[in-house]
């Protein structure tokens, strides 16, 4: 019995001791064969992929994927006898903790030279610190809360990007429309229950304060997978707002839509990106023309370029189920491969090589000097627009 | 002590990892493993060893992580953060199983359902404290201002791994694990012998959720981050799996559970498209070509080959094959049960019994099927609660107490249809029977100490006296389920003698015996007269109830139609016409 | 208000019928598939599919919902079968077992898995085969779709109800429950009334998915939500009793309305809560049986 009551200290006081000098990790990187891994050799790097490709945000996943292999292929199409990107993707299922497993495995097993994702802000709230940490430059192609990028900011050199309208910005957009052009001051919103909604509400507070000392007239939310949106609408109604702010995903738009239909009440409606997903009008048809406005910073039309791209997307895929996502995994990509394409494939190198990046040609309204040490944010208000159904077209109103 | 020497070396083989695998996303894994199998270790415990259910457990990895995580942030030191999210595990599990505490089955499992999705939207749109899907940030883990990196934090949650396995170890084997491995096997007998079924309920429920709130503690610092959408119901799910396909109830299941949880989904990760397909599939494989789990399935194989443990008959024992006494107070064993109904909606199964017993005395009931003896007996020991009238135990009410009071109050009982555990070996059947006589603490079972093995030992011996006493101290380390059905008629018996009753209710202990386990059960009859216990005996076996029976009560229809000692009822014409028929039988028989 | 508490009748009727599919098996074998809800996604699927197809082809709606109908209750009721065969029966279900819940859990995460394959992980609209159209009674809108469901809710549960406590074949059911080895004793095959079971639950979740899938979203993750409120319906009922589970259905649809109409951010948990409250005062539902246990 006396052996148990000396064991623990001993590993204790061996620990302790130990903790003083303890191993060295992640020293000898490029010794360590990646066993689990994905091999790379001089003539191959890799380039990662950590996003959603089951659980609720699947599609966005699906999207992104399909921009990001086409970026891929072209860069090894024209990269001749260089090194060839190897694109490696894992899914993170919607959760945190998988997020920030799959970015460990990239970074240190795949040994990427960056990577692209995630969808989910929630996911990319717990990985950022270690891509951060490693040094790995990472651009976020859809996840759009504004705090993601905060924790670095100031960093002296910030690895993290983002292609995507951020909530901000959206949502000075729609205000600035809603509040400077139109007048409105009676707002309500309605937001889903999700990472996005909720991260959109703060925002539209947030703005709704500090630039027009204005306060939501109503504020609702709904859930994902919600049938309808009727109790919500009704009390929309009774607070008598003048127009109605929809922060939500594509098929909750969709049923919001119908559920305003259905109560024949149709309050003039501003919405983020999403609701420009053609899954929304898929869903719900002629609804969509009536009143419903949404921030946009791609159109399938806004340019040649853009416009090649989406074909390209269908000729290789069949359909561009979501094109605005498809453009951004794109151009998230190829401002890795840019990277690479300048500075080789030390990811400490292409992260600089993306923050100072110029005369990128973007099928997305990114500029062609995306990023500044201060802004990570390629796609910025001034890049985004509202939006609107005109005969099932999106167009500019 | 082989068992330190193991555990020994699993703390070495631990605290080795970050050399072998100098590479963060190895010890990231290694932590995620480490905290994953440490809830797992828990629901194991509550699932494989009460019987209980629990398809929310992600609800007490969440209240644990956002307990630490709003401690700490709030300036509490880590330490006392994870005591704070420990206690609040407690408090919900213990909450839980109280909820839970009437319902069965899939009753049972919404309730812990509905409890994991109330603590999940609970943290998804409290946003104000919990940061709802835009999550908390936490500071790093630091113990006593020493800020934990990555292998440290390792090593913490190593150390913490190897504690919890270590002493959830010593609950399976003291007699708490016992407990609730009786409990899961028959929570009626559980209470019979003195268990109070309902608070060991809540026992296990919250011991479970203190392991899982401990792995989610760990969990919120993994990442310094943890947000709601962490803690759905697909993972409550997960850790079930790891408990089943483990092996539910064994010691290395969890071990073996999580390395199917935790680690095939990293294999097959870069099969994106199809790791739920291969994940189902091999569960479902499993599930039917391993029912009892892999680890509880390679036990089996195991034990075919292995012989178990013999025991020697030695002088003592033989002495105690004759004879047992414990020091039952000599009292007078006085029972009255006053105008005693019982209804189950329309029918009236036991209608105005009295009847009294006064001091030791062996007291027969009888009566044809269906006339309301089981449920007499039911009454008498707290299973059933009266619709009406009064039963006196000494002179005190006890009409209202459940079985375990009754215990307690020194009634106990056999069950008709067999009530052994039977995934306990025999002699663990009796030492439950114990229950009341134990004296260490939950401390003293947790830690082993040294007044724990002495008493185990005690009662180890006492309980083969016991089986030596009904002749089956040979068969003392087999598992009660293997024995046959006479064999277990006798272990029930033991273990109601353990009780160390003053009234024993026999129900039907001859049904289905031999000869030679007929003779048994009398010479315990009258060897429990002798010193002082009554007895009351429901047998249909008249030649037991004729050669052992002081008196004799009879029922039918659920009233009492004659009572007297044997030789009166052999010759009463209403107990005759009840077993026999109408008058004109009476009659032809009689010859009246 | 009204139209809270119709839209909750709509819904609720819809959880109704795929929770009596959990009566069904679970009187028969004293279990229940927990991947139900998946089951729904794919009638849903397979209905939107065969729905488009004839539609697309130029036959009728009307005829084409029906034949959907009828074909995606074969289909379902394969589905069934195969579950019975590979999940259920080699188990050895005793009471004790939880296994079941795991091995139907296992099925369904293989059929979301093989959906989003074959249908891919985007949101599918179903075109509801009777439009979009909206139809005013007293300022409560009311779609021509939601009509059809309600409709077909009262035919499904009166079927229900006759097959169960008129027909041979649905006392059989109710017999296997009571006692099988009697049952078996009398001719009754009690295999073949699990198979039954479980097939005749898996119809009911796939027509519950051709009527919910015009009023949801059609997506391969759309079961799991569905498949729990059902689930909840049951119990908040009564898992043994048919009428329990109807009103346990319209119930929790209705309350989930109302409550929206308070604060909708705790729609989701009110059901939860309303569970844990039936269950501490009526541990067997609202209407379930007390069993007194013998011993």
């Amino acid at each position: 019995m006396k052996k148990r009551n000396l064991l623990f200290p001993l590993v204790m006081m061996t620990s302790l001791f130990f903790a003083g000098c303890g191993p060295q990790i992640d020293q000898q990187a490029s010794s360590t064969p990646a066993s689990g891994g994905q091999q790379q050799t001089a003539s191959e790097f890799n380039v990662g992929l950590a996003i959603s490709l089951s659980g609720g945000t699947a599609k966005f996943g699906e999207a992104v994927k399909r921009g990001v292999e086409l970026a891929v292929d072209e860069y090894n199409a024209e990269a001749g006898q260089g090194p060839k990107a190897k694109l490696v993707v894992y899914d993170d299922e919607a959760k945190p903790e998988k997020s920030v497993e799959i970015v460990q495995r990239l970074i240190q097993q795949d040994k990427v030279v960056g990577f692209v994702g995630p969808a989910n802000s929630g996911n990319a709230k717990a990985h950022v610190k270690f891509a951060q940490e490693a040094g790995v430059p990472e651009v976020i192609p859809v996840a759009t809360a504004t705090a993601i990028l905060e924790p670095y900011a100031k960093e002296d050199k910030n690895y993290i990007f983002r292609v995507t309208p951020y909530d901000r910005g959206q949502v000075e957009t729609m205000l600035k429309w809603m509040i400077e052009e139109k007048k409105f001051s009676k707002i309500g919103l309605l937001h889903d229950t999700t990472g996005y909604g909720q991260g959109g509400k703060t925002d539209v507070e947030n703005v709704l304060k500090d630039k027009y000392n204005l306060q939501l007239t109503a504020v609702d939310s709904f859930q994902v997978g919600d049938t309808n949106m009727e109790s919500q609408l009704t009390k929309m109604k009774a607070a008598n707002i003048e127009a109605l702010i929809f922060y939500g995903l594509a098929p909750e738009g969709a049923q919001f839509l119908k559920s305003r239909e259905k109560l024949n009440y149709n309050p003039l409606t501003v919405a983020s990106w999403t609701m420009g997903d053609p899954t929304v009008k898929e869903l719900v048809g002629d609804l969509v023309n009536k009143d419903v406005y949404f921030v946009q910073s791609f159109t399938i039309d806004q340019s040649d370029k853009a416009k090649a791209f989406h074909e390209k997307v269908v000729q290789k895929f069949g359909e561009d189920i979501f094109p605005i996502a498809t453009a951004q995994g794109y151009d998230s990509a190829r401002m890795i491969l840019e990277g690479v394409k300048k500075a080789g494939t030390d990811p400490k190198a292409v992260r600089d090589a993306i923050e100072n990046m110029d005369g990128f040609e973007a099928v997305t309204a990114a500029g062609s000097k995306p990023f500044t040490k201060e802004n990570h944010d390629a796609l910025t208000s001034e890049n985004m627009f509202l939006a609107t159904y005109k005969d099932g077209v999106i167009v500019k109103p | 002590m082989k068992k330190w020497m193991i555990y020994a070396a699993i703390g070495l083989a631990l605290y080795a990892v970050p050399w072998i695998f100098p590479n963060s996303y190895y010890i990231h894994m290694a932590q995620g493993f480490l905290y994953t199998y440490i809830v797992v270790v828990g629901l194991n415990f509550l699932v494989g060893l009460s019987g209980q259910l629990s398809l929310g457990h992600a609800g007490f990895l969440a209240i644990g992580g956002y307990t630490i995580a709003l401690l700490t942030n709030a300036g509490v030191p880590f330490l006392g953060g994870l005591i704070a999210a420990m206690v609040a595990c407690a408090i919900a599990g213990a909450v839980v199983a109280m909820l839970s505490l009437r319902a069965k089955g899939p009753y049972l499992a919404m309730v812990t359902i509905a409890f994991g999705l109330l603590v999940e939207i609970i943290a998804n749109r409290w946003v104000d404290v919990t940061g709802g899907p835009a999550g908390l940030y936490l500071s790093d883990p630091n113990l006593f201002g020493f800020k934990m990196g990555v292998v440290e934090y390792y090593w913490f949650i190593a150390l913490v791994t190897i504690l919890v396995t270590v002493l959830t170890d010593n609950l399976f084997t003291s007699r708490i694990g016992r407990v609730f491995r009786a409990i899961g096997n028959s929570e009626v007998a559980s209470a019979t012998v003195g268990v109070n079924v309902r608070n060991w309920k809540v026992l296990a429920f919250a011991i479970s959720a203190v392991i899982a709130g401990i792995g989610g503690a760990l969990f919120a610092f993994q990442n310094a981050y943890i947000n709601s959408d962490s803690f759905t119901w697909d993972r409550s799910i997960l850790f079930l799996i790891g408990v089943i396909v483990g092996g539910s109830g064994t010691r290395l299941g969890p071990v073996i559970g999580t390395v199917i949880i935790f680690l095939l989904p990293q294999w097959v990760q870069s099969l994106y498209d199809y790791h739920s397909l291969i994940f189902g599939a091999i569960l479902l494989l499993s599930l039917i070509l391993l029912p009892d789990g892999i680890v509880g399935g390679f036990n089996r194989l195991r034990h075919k080959n292995k012989n178990v443990k013999q025991v020697t008959i030695d002088n003592e024992l033989q002495k105690a094959s004759n004879q047992v006494t414990w020091a039952a107070e000599r009292s007078q064993t006085v029972l009255n049960v006053q105008k005693a109904v019982m209804d189950f909606g329309g029918y009236r199964a036991v209608d105005e019994v009295d009847f009294q017993l006064n001091g030791p005395e062996v007291r027969g009931l009888i009566g044809p099927n269906g006339s309301g003896k089981s449920t007499t007996v039911n009454l008498l020991t707290g299973v059933y609660l009266p619709t009406s009238g009064n039963i006196l135990w000494k002179d005190r009410d006890v009409t209202s107490f459940s079985p375990h009071q009754m215990a307690t109050a020194g009634i106990t009982r056999t069950f008709q249809n067999l009530q052994l555990f039977q995934e306990l070996t025999v002699v663990q059947n009796v030492m439950v029977g114990f229950h009341l006589h134990y004296r260490t603490g939950f401390v003293a079972n947790l830690l082993h100490t040294r007044g724990f093995h002495q008493e185990e030992q005690r009662f180890e011996t006492e309980a083969l006296r016991l089986l030596s006493f009904v002749g089956l101290a040979e068969k003392a380390y087999e598992q009660a389920g293997n024995l046959s059905y006479g064999e277990q008629r006798l272990v029930e018996i033991a273990r109601a003698m353990a009780v160390k009753p003053q009234l024993l209710i026999l129900d039907e202990p001859a049904a289905g015996a031999s000869q030679y386990e007929v003779e048994k059960i009398m010479k315990v009859i009258r060897n429990l007269k002798e010193i002082g216990i009554s007895i009351i005996l429901v047998e249909h076996h008249m030649e037991i109830v004729m050669n052992v029976c002081d008196n004799i009560t009879v029922l039918d229809f659920g009233k009492k139609i004659a009572e007297g000692d044997p030789a009166h009822i052999q010759n009463h014409p209403h107990v005759i016409e009840a077993y026999l028929g109408g008058e004109e039988v009476t009659k032809l028989v009689v010859g009246k | 208000m009204l139209q809270a508490i119709v839209s909750g009748l709509i819904v609720g009727s819809i959880y109704a019928i795929i929770a009596q599919g959990y009566y069904i098996t679970y009187i028969t074998t004293r279990t229940m598939n927990f991947g139900q809800g998946d089951f729904l996604m794919v009638g849903s699927l397979l209905g939107l599919t065969s729905l488009t197809t004839m539609m697309a082809a130029g036959i009728n709606p009307l005829v084409a919902l029906l034949i959907t109908m009828i074909v995606i209750s074969g289909l379902t009721a394969i589905l069934g079968w195969g579950l019975e065969r590979i999940a259920i029966r080699p188990l050895n279900n005793n009471f004790m077992s939880i296994a079941w819940i795991l091995s139907t859990v296992a099925v369904s995460m293989m059929l979301r898995n093989i959906a989003m394959l074959i249908w891919g992980r985007n949101v599918i609209p179903f075109p509801s085969p009777f439009g979009n159209e909206v139809l005013r009674f007293a300022g409560v809108g009311i779609t021509m779709h939601e009509l059809f469901v309600a409709v077909c809710a009262i035919l499904i549960m009166a079927c229900l109800f006759i097959f169960l406590k008129k027909s041979m074949l649905g006392k059989a059911l109710a017999a296997v429950a009571f006692n099988p080895d009697a049952a078996s004793l009398m001719g009754i095959n009690p295999r073949m009334m699990a198979i039954l079971a479980f097939a005749l639950s898996s119809v009911l979740a796939g027509i519950g998915g051709i009527l919910v899938g015009p009023i949801t979203n059609t997506a391969f993750y759309m079961g799991a939500t569905l498949g729990l409120k059902a689930f909840a319906a049951a119990i908040i009922g009564g898992l043994d009793n048919p009428m329990g589970i109807l009103i346990g259905g319209l119930l929790l649809g209705v309350i989930e309305q109302v409550i929206a109409l308070g604060d909708s951010a705790y729609k989701d948990a009110s059901a939860f809560l309303l569970i844990l409250l039936v269950l501490i005062f009526m541990p067997q539902g609202l209407m379930g049986k007390k069993v007194k246990e013998k011993f």
